[in-house]
């Protein structure tokens, strides 16, 4: 560890300084400040996980352009390692992956977040619009809609909410061979609302008097669903207890179904997991965009962030990246086919020329090839510039990382965590003197 | 390979705030984090009206006529249709910035809307009572010198109903809300007899705020006291109101009035390196960058004042950093509850506050996790606005009382107000508590709570 | 084959098209109009949105500027909620030659348009972006209009006079009889059958296709495609046309039209309408003219890019499309030719498109052996989102105002764009919109900042659950429209909209599943790509 210039700014020194809260950043934060460093996280603001489902995909289709989705993880990232050696999953290796996920799992439980499921089995869920979701730990408000289960499903939306088209849901479900109807109720307590979202609904289901009005109008809708599926709103602190609440009150179990962003189950597992680090003594910063870095030799000494009327000096004795790629805003793109990092300008592999970047259907099951733009790095997760360390003291994780195609690979949140993970653990290591 | 388009632009200019809704990818986090529309639908939300509805609003082209064809002529009128600000929901943005703070991308959609307030204003489409009102609220400064020489009877009409249920009637400001009250000596007459030891650094400005010019003497006096010690010679220029309470009620012409004002008194200290250091969070954010950003106001003085200024507890962290203070404090065995303001985080410096008090030794601070406390200015005095505020403020009202301490910490004047105002636990300046540490004498409500917990006075 | 009789058959549902039928049907004609998509779809529904007041044309072609302002008048008047009355400048860059100016003034004054000069201060005033060192801004009376909203408009029109509207319908082949036309085959491109419609007339109006068509019936009619590529900027840079004062060429021209400002165009001859690329030199030619009215531009958020093609009629070839006149054509083939039944109405412009279809209908009226006045300029168009009260000129905050009126803060389906719940029900039930794209031209869903991201999928469920079509439908109808909204953004994907894109990625495909979705990929009421898309520019 790095001693502190003076016992009088030791509440100002960071030895790992993190930038982005995303999942690769906060995975990272846990392991520096588990292994002891002084950490703390930066971001510009908040990101993917306020978007996606709240659970934890790992890997959903491997090779991509295939109709069934992976059925074990496990397996299916030990022939992806095979076959793309440069992708993150390779680099940090199946069983590291797992740990990774399995401490992601316990990080959120010990803050009040149920995940369930292990990285031998996905499961299928269905999407907002009724498609077949692949995702390796489910939020516990969502598993009841495993969709290999045969029990019939009553598909439940909300008159008001325009982002959970039960109906659509419903009848895609049918499509597909799975026994669903639709209801859309309409209650009282919503009319007298200007307009629903995401975020009002769920602190609307927050309260017992909802749930309980909601159940009164679901359960004439009934029939012989065996269970029944709402969008992800019930409840933003205590999901859990409005989904068994309702569950209680309906006789059948009642389960979550992701929706539009932006999604409540990834603003429950954000805040799981920035609770759990402040509770550790982890200060996390949005509004800090990092806009530049200062050098010394072969390492990073300080990182500079915008704010009013002068940036602000962020110096650490190790950086952890995890600003993201072109989604996340790690990566900025130009319209001369030019690709730059933001933090410390580090070169970044990408398609030669604007022409290259993108296929000509937008479905397209390989996915565009400037989408797998990013940082390639070493075994110890820093950047490389030709095969040579860029930054010593610099590790690289998350959505940054290139040669992954994480959107159609469903692995946007297991190349996070994985490699925040390990990329946390490498920078704190990187401290100990020798 | 030729040069990207964006760099052929020319050297950075600054562009109107609203053109930062290019940045917007739509992703809604910010609805999410808004306080304001989690409690209220007269608010539809950040990002409808920040990057959405400023897409559709429609700049007066003062002087530009239209075109009447059938008769071949240009017309001239300045009927604007209502058109410029359709959304008056708008108004109901407290400007916290929480929205700020959570986009991923960068829109400044409070300083989006409090231009579309300044549209509403200078297209005349509040009405005269809420404008004379809103004028009311915004002047502190006047308030402040006008109430000052009969500041007994003022406490006492602030607290009586009858004068208050008056004010609510006549001019919508709401009686429950929690207004100041004249404390003790004023800061000006204290630091004319003021009498400093001799400085062993620099010299540094303090920049004092209404609050503290008016009503709020001791935080003045502790800051002076703080800055003395560690070693400062201390001048406190010529001043005036920032400007920023005009600023959110959109009265913008009369704000820049302001603004000018401060730089022309402050230019002369910025030019010779002397650092202007504030209390009032607010203030300072208006000088580094709400002014400038809403004014565009990005004249070569209103840079150099922008980047001379300093929130005291940011300018004495930073001394740490350089190695440059070793600050020998005594313990403080309380557990206090600390509330940074809205006004504190879009400074975007991290918590420096907070920092310097975990320095104390024995003194256990709790952050708030609340986002805003409500009031944000002149927001939750308004009748049509306090229900929102106090609502907005009920998780840190929450906070405070289950943290539990004598004294709340926060770093804004009327925050601190809005704080005791709905818990009614005092609240303190973190330079106060600094203060206290260093052994410097500090006045109530710190000092009865120091008192209380058995640390004695220095 | 099923088989329909009318006295007037018009070819293309176009703004010419819809124009000939409205007129046809006013004065007491029969008619029926086949479109082989939807409503203009082709060259009306890709142009930049200026209403003409004629300034362009004053020194090169004053019969052409003559025509615009007086149309200008006119449609002002029969469609006021179609546009909006931005005003124009004519400004002189550093790039441009000072001695165009009393040209320019002269051309003005001799063709009518009503012009003033702008002191640069008060051009600043109004328009804070623009290049502070242009030296002389002229006002003139252009404006911009939605050619979506006018094109429905007069079709409306045509349909409460009468006349029959077929989408969809995609000419197969022109029915001659000897020297005669008779009619035409159609091809239904969602029900998959037949048509055959015998007509009196034959009004050939598929502009830039007009070719095309004439071709099936043995008749040579050269018109040049004269395609024209230009960009929607994220906001409007502008609230004011601002062209630039020369002699018209590439990347002169800014128009703000409704939420977007359009920077403009390039011409370029191809050889096919329907087969053409946009070419990166486009973009950054357009970008690098815009930056000298607006130097902020390059930095600007461009949210896509498309082409039109220009019909411009020429009995002989020239390699320079941009000489040849802006003034229409209408060509009678019975004269021409010697083949009765058919005339073609081609060239023109958007602004006087209701002065070809004035000429067109008196020729229908001269062979038809009938004489009926044209009403087209006096009767007012309706107008579907008409409140009580004076008529008005559009205004940008129209829907806000709207939206803030009515408090339906809870149902935008379209949130970029300010579209409601009410609005694509009345897209999909009364205008019968058959594809998301239609009820994108109906009512702007999708041509904002996510260009459809956050709405799309509530458009493919609103018309899964109005129209009850089967799943697999609406699933299709839904990825037809991504990929429709993914072919203009294609060529100007950098930046902020790439990262856009990739978050409707995230949605669609990781949260949605939506390329799983049970039914076909695409069909074939999607979108036809351009030819090529950013090829590399190497320089």
């Amino acid at each position: 560890m790095t001693t502190p210039t003076s016992a009088g700014s030791r509440h100002r020194t960071t030895d790992v300084l993190v930038v982005g809260a995303g999942l690769a950043g906060l995975s990272a934060a846990r392991q520096a400040s588990a292994a002891g460093a002084r950490t703390r996280v930066i971001a510009k603001g908040w990101g993917a996980q306020y978007w996606l489902s709240g659970g934890i995909g790992v890997l959903g289709y491997h090779p991509l352009g295939q109709a069934q989705p992976v059925a074990s993880p496990a397996d299916a990232l030990a022939a992806l390692a095979a076959d793309q050696p440069r992708h993150p999953y390779a680099l940090a290796g199946v069983s590291a992956v797992a740990e990774a996920v399995s401490d992601i799992q316990h990080a959120c439980a010990d803050n009040g977040l149920a995940l369930e499921g292990s990285i031998d089995r996905n499961w299928l869920l269905s999407s907002p619009l009724g498609g077949r979701r692949p995702i390796c730990l489910a939020p516990s408000t969502m598993t009841g809609g495993d969709l290999t289960r045969r029990d019939p499903m009553l598909i439940v939306g909300l008159t008001g909410y325009p982002d959970f088209p039960a109906g659509l849901v419903a009848a895609n479900l049918e499509a597909q061979d799975m026994a669903a109807t639709a209801a859309e109720v309409d209650l009282v307590s919503f009319r007298q609302r200007r307009f629903l979202n995401a975020t009002v609904l769920a602190s609307l289901f927050d309260l017992p008097e909802i749930r309980e009005e909601a159940a009164r109008a679901i359960r004439p809708r009934l029939g012989s669903a065996g269970r029944v599926g709402m969008p992800a709103v019930l409840g933003m602190e205590s999901s859990e207890e409005a989904v068994s609440h309702l569950s209680d009150l309906l006789g059948v179990e009642v389960f979550e179904i992701a929706t539009a962003p932006p999604s409540v189950p990834g603003i429950r597992l954000h805040r799981a997991l920035v609770r759990g680090l402040v509770g550790s003594g982890v200060r996390v910063s949005s509004g800090m965009q990092v806009v530049g870095s200062e050098s010394n030799g072969s390492t990073i000494e300080a990182v500079y962030s915008e704010a009013a009327a002068r940036r602000v000096r962020h110096a650490a004795g190790s950086f952890v990246i995890a600003t993201g790629g072109i989604l996340g805003g790690g990566l900025i793109t130009d319209e001369d086919g030019s690709v730059t990092e933001v933090v410390a300008d580090i070169p970044v592999k990408s398609p030669a020329t604007r022409s290259d970047w993108f296929r000509r259907e937008v479905l397209d099951s390989a996915g565009h090839p400037i989408y797998r733009a990013g940082i390639e790095v070493d075994s110890g997760w820093r950047p490389l510039d030709s095969g040579k360390v860029v930054w010593e003291n610099v590790t690289v994780a998350g959505g940054l990382l290139a040669e992954a195609e994480t959107i159609r690979e469903h692995s946007m949140d297991g190349v996070a965590v994985a490699t925040g993970f390990l990329a946390g653990r490498a920078a704190a290591a990187s401290l100990v003197p020798g | 390979m030729t040069a990207p388009l964006s760099a052929q632009a020319p050297n950075p200019v600054h562009l109107p705030v609203e053109t930062t809704l290019d940045r917007c990818i739509k992703c809604g986090i910010c609805v999410t984090v808004c306080p304001v529309a989690a409690v209220t639908d007269r608010f539809p939300g950040p990002k409808y009206e920040g990057p959405q509805a400023a897409r559709l609003r429609q700049p007066w082209r003062a002087g530009a006529p239209r075109a009447d064809l059938d008769n071949g002529l240009w017309v001239r009128t300045d009927d604007h249709d209502g058109h410029l600000v359709p959304d008056h929901s708008v108004d109901y943005c407290s400007g916290c910035r929480a929205c700020n703070m959570a986009c991923p991308t960068g829109v400044r959609i409070a300083e989006i809307n409090a231009r579309a307030r300044a549209a509403m204003v200078e297209g005349a489409e509040f009405g005269w009572r809420k404008r004379l009102r809103n004028n009311l609220l915004a002047r502190p400064e006047l308030l402040g010198s006008a109430g000052y020489p009969v500041g007994r009877l003022v406490n006492a009409a602030f607290e009586n109903r009858f004068a208050r249920a008056l004010a609510d009637g006549l001019l919508d400001i709401d009686r429950r809300a929690p207004l100041p009250r004249y404390q003790g000596e004023r800061f000006a007459a204290w630091h004319r007899r003021h009498k400093p030891e001799p400085p062993t650094r620099g010299r540094v400005a303090y920049f004092t705020g209404c609050a503290t010019a008016w009503y709020e003497a001791r935080i003045g006096r502790a800051a002076i006291g703080v800055l003395e010690r560690l070693g400062f010679k201390v001048v406190v220029p010529e001043q005036n109101c920032c400007g920023l309470p005009l600023l959110s009620n959109g009265e913008f012409p009369a704000a820049r009035k302001y603004h000018r004002g401060n730089v022309e008194k402050l230019i002369g200290l910025a030019e010779r390196g002397i650092p202007i250091v504030g209390t009032s969070t607010s203030c300072t954010l208006t000088l580094k960058e709400e002014a400038p950003e809403l004014l565009d106001a990005f004249a070569p003085d209103e840079n150099a004042v922008a980047a001379a200024t300093y929130d005291i507890c940011e300018f004495i962290a930073g001394l740490v950093d350089q190695g440059d203070l070793a600050l020998d404090l005594l313990p403080i065995p309380l557990r206090l509850g600390y509330h940074p303001p809205c006004q504190y985080r879009a400074h975007r410096i991290g918590l420096p506050a907070l920092d310097l008090m975990e320095m104390v030794p024995d003194l256990q601070v709790e952050l708030s996790p609340a986002t805003c406390c409500g009031i944000a200015g002149t927001y939750g005095y308004k009748s049509e606005k306090y229900d929102i505020a106090m609502a907005v403020g009920a998780p840190l009202f929450k906070f405070v009382k289950d943290v539990g301490g004598p004294v709340a910490i926060c770093d804004s004047e009327t925050c601190r107000w809005q704080i005791t105002h709905g818990t009614d636990v005092p609240a303190v300046h973190p330079i106060e508590v600094i203060a206290a540490a260093m052994g410097l004498a500090v006045e109530d409500p710190l000092a009865g709570a120091l008192r209380a917990a058995g640390v004695a006075e220095a | 084959m099923r088989r329909v009789a009318t006295e007037v058959l018009v070819i293309g549902g176009g703004a010419t098209g819809a124009g000939v039928v409205r007129d046809a049907a006013m004065r007491g004609f029969e008619a029926i109009l086949v479109e082989r998509r939807d409503l203009s779809h082709g060259t009306t529904g890709r142009y930049h949105g200026l209403l003409h007041s004629g300034g362009r044309y004053v020194v090169k072609d004053p019969e052409a500027a003559r025509e615009c302002i007086e149309e200008n008048r006119v449609l002002r008047r029969i469609m006021p909620h179609c546009i909006e009355d931005t005003g124009g400048y004519f400004v002189v860059t550093p790039w441009d030659d000072l001695d165009y100016v009393p040209k320019f003034v002269d051309g003005c004054i001799t063709a009518g348009i009503p012009v003033e000069e702008v002191p640069i201060g008060q051009m600043l005033r109004e328009e804070p972006l623009l290049n502070p060192k242009i030296s002389v801004c002229l006002r003139v009376p252009d404006a911009s209009a939605d050619s979506f909203l006018a094109t429905e408009a007069t079709a409306a029109s045509a349909r409460e006079h009468g006349s029959t509207i077929l989408t969809y319908h995609e000419v197969t082949e022109v029915v001659r009889d000897g020297d005669r036309v008779v009619g035409a085959r159609c091809h239904d491109l969602v029900s998959g059958e037949d048509l055959e419609i015998a007509a009196d007339l034959v009004v050939n109006a598929s502009g830039a296709w007009a070719g095309k068509i004439a071709g099936t019936v043995g008749l040579d009619v050269q018109v040049l495609a004269g395609k024209g590529t230009m960009v929607a900027i994220n906001h409007r840079v502008v609230n004011t046309v601002v062209n630039r004062c020369k002699m018209p060429a590439d990347g002169d021209i800014i128009v703000p039209i409704h939420t977007v400002a359009v920077v403009g165009t390039t011409d370029d001859r191809v050889t096919d309408p329907d087969h053409f690329a946009i070419e990166p030199w486009e973009i950054r030619l357009i970008i690098e003219e815009g930056a000298r009215l607006v130097p902020e531009l390059p930095a600007m958020r461009i949210l896509r890019a498309w082409a039109g093609v220009r019909p411009l009629y020429q009995e002989t070839s020239v390699a320079d499309t941009r000489d040849v006149t802006r003034a229409y054509t209408l060509l009678d083939h019975s004269t021409r030719d010697g083949v009765d039944g058919m005339i073609t109405i081609t060239g023109g412009k958007w602004t006087s498109y209701r002065q070809m279809a004035e000429v067109t209908v008196d020729r229908v009226c001269a062979k038809l052996g009938t004489e009926r006045a044209c009403r087209t300029h006096v009767e007012v168009l309706p107008d579907p989102e008409r409140h009580d009260g004076p008529r008005r000129y559009h205004r940008l905050g129209a829907r806000l105002a709207r939206i803030e009126a009515d408090e339906a803060f809870g149902e935008l389906i379209c949130e970029c764009e300010l579209v409601t719940r009410s609005d694509v029900q009345r897209s999909i039930i009364e205008s019968e919109a058959r594809t998301l794209d239609d009820v994108r031209r109906d009512t702007r869903v999708g041509m904002g900042p996510c260009q459809g991201g956050f709405c799309a999928y509530r458009v493919a469920a609103l018309l899964h659950e109005l129209r009850s079509i089967p799943i697999e439908d609406a699933n299709v109808a839904l990825r037809d429209f991504l990929q429709e909204r993914w072919k203009g953004e294609l060529s100007i994907l950098w930046g902020q909209q790439l990262r856009q894109e990739r978050l409707d990625e995230l949605i669609y495909l990781s949260l949605f599943d939506t390329e799983h979705l049970p039914g076909p990929r695409s069909s074939n009421l999607g979108p036809s790509m351009y030819e090529e898309f950013a090829p590399e520019t190497t320089s």
